[in-house]
């Protein structure tokens, strides 16, 4: 247990250490880690597929698959009900506790908020960053990081924004936590 | 979804490939997959340091909520226990461990493969994957019967990549931030809390 801990301990101080060189890496951290954990678990399934246990049992492993999975995520959700409702969390103090310039690079809009009527927003159509920070002189959240905001958050015709379902916030968007999309 | 599909199919061809017994012995034999899981545990671990803006999500949250996380993984540890209640033959230490994937199956199963054998794994495995699959297809339903902040429990480690989008739907996006530092605080968590739990907690 200590070695592949240690292991694991060693490999995020070298990552820590290797941060000021991270533009320099040409090989992808994520597309490694997934291509080693698909040749483990073709390993995996093989030895599954040798082990008569396994197959012979499969019935008696998907129930204990589907009991541990069903309880423990019963469990999480009614103790986070239990811790929310204690502390009685809303959205707007969830708001609160992230500065705003943080969120608004993770966060993606339903609208543009250039505008206070439709009307207005026919005529005024801002068509470039720059005109939407000029829009927002008293946000100085989009003035301080206008390459944050990717296309998604960007004004577009009226008719379309409201059709268009939001994306979600691409690579380029703050907080990009990558990597693990083979969970 | 498309590497849970690769996973997928990954495991299968490997299980048929077993099933039909053309596999040399001295691959198992040689310890080759303890190699290949120990440079896996590196990769992870230089993934981890070299995100700097997982760690400053860390920093971003005070107070109560900074536990939020924590509050995810008691529940599903005691959630795991409850399941070994209607089923007593299964050890605590492995539905604690298989628990404690926390929806990152592919990692933990691979853990657990390592320590308590194929059984477990693939019970990981098939148990992770449920937590994953059961978070998209419910969130709608997760939102109406447990409130806005259960999709993200739900999701457990995934909720920083796979369930993201699920949970900005259902719940709001209101809720990525907290999605996001949660999933990263327990993708962390995971391979510690698996290795402890599957080694029988002994130091």
């Amino acid at each position: 247990m200590w070695i592949v801990l240690s292991i694991f301990a060693v490999g995020i101080l070298l990552g820590v250490l290797l941060r000021p060189v991270k533009h320099k890496i040409k090989v992808s951290i994520s597309k490694t880690t997934f291509y080693i954990i698909v040749l483990l678990v073709f390993l995996m399934g093989i030895q599954a597929g040798e082990n008569h246990a396994v197959t012979k049992h499969l019935g008696e492993v998907l129930g204990n698959a589907l009991l541990i999975g069903g309880f423990s995520v019963l469990g999480s959700m009614l103790l986070v009900k239990l811790f929310v409702s204690y502390n009685k969390f809303d959205i707007g103090r969830l708001n609160n506790l992230v500065p705003e310039n943080n969120l608004e690079s993770l966060i993606v809009k339903e609208e543009p908020v250039l505008h206070e009527s439709s009307d207005e927003a026919s005529e005024v159509q801002p068509e470039t960053m720059d005109d939407v920070v000029l829009a927002e002189p008293e946000n100085e959240a989009s003035e301080v990081q206008p390459e944050t905001m990717d296309e998604g958050v960007m004004a577009e015709p009226e008719s379309e924004a409201s059709a268009v379902q939001p994306e979600m916030p691409d690579d380029d968007a703050g907080l990009n936590t990558n990597n693990k999309d083979e969970k | 979804m498309k590497e849970s599909k690769i996973i997928t199919i990954a495991f299968i061809l490997g299980a048929i490939i077993g099933l039909i017994s053309i596999t040399p012995e001295v691959v198992f034999t040689s310890g080759a997959m303890e190699y290949v899981l120990y440079v896996l545990m590196l990769v992870v671990g230089v993934s981890v340091g070299l995100d700097r803006d997982a760690l400053v999500a860390m920093k971003r949250f005070r107070g109560p909520l900074m536990l939020f996380p924590l509050v995810i993984l008691g529940g599903t540890l005691i959630g795991s226990l409850v399941a070994c209640i209607f089923n007593p033959y299964l050890l605590i230490t492995d539905a604690l461990s298989i628990g404690s994937g926390m929806g990152y199956y592919s990692l933990s199963s691979v853990l657990i493969n390592n320590v308590r054998g194929e059984v477990a794994a693939t019970t990981a495995l098939l148990s992770n994957m449920f937590r994953e699959i059961f978070t998209l297809l419910s969130a709608p339903l997760i939102v109406k019967y447990f409130g806005p902040f259960a999709t993200i429990a739900a999701g457990g480690a995934t909720s920083m990549d796979t369930t993201l989008p699920i949970v900005q739907r259902s719940s709001g996006n209101e809720y990525t931030i907290l999605s996001v530092y949660s999933g990263v605080v327990l993708t962390v968590l995971v391979p510690i809390l698996v290795q402890v739990f599957v080694g029988g907690i002994r130091i």
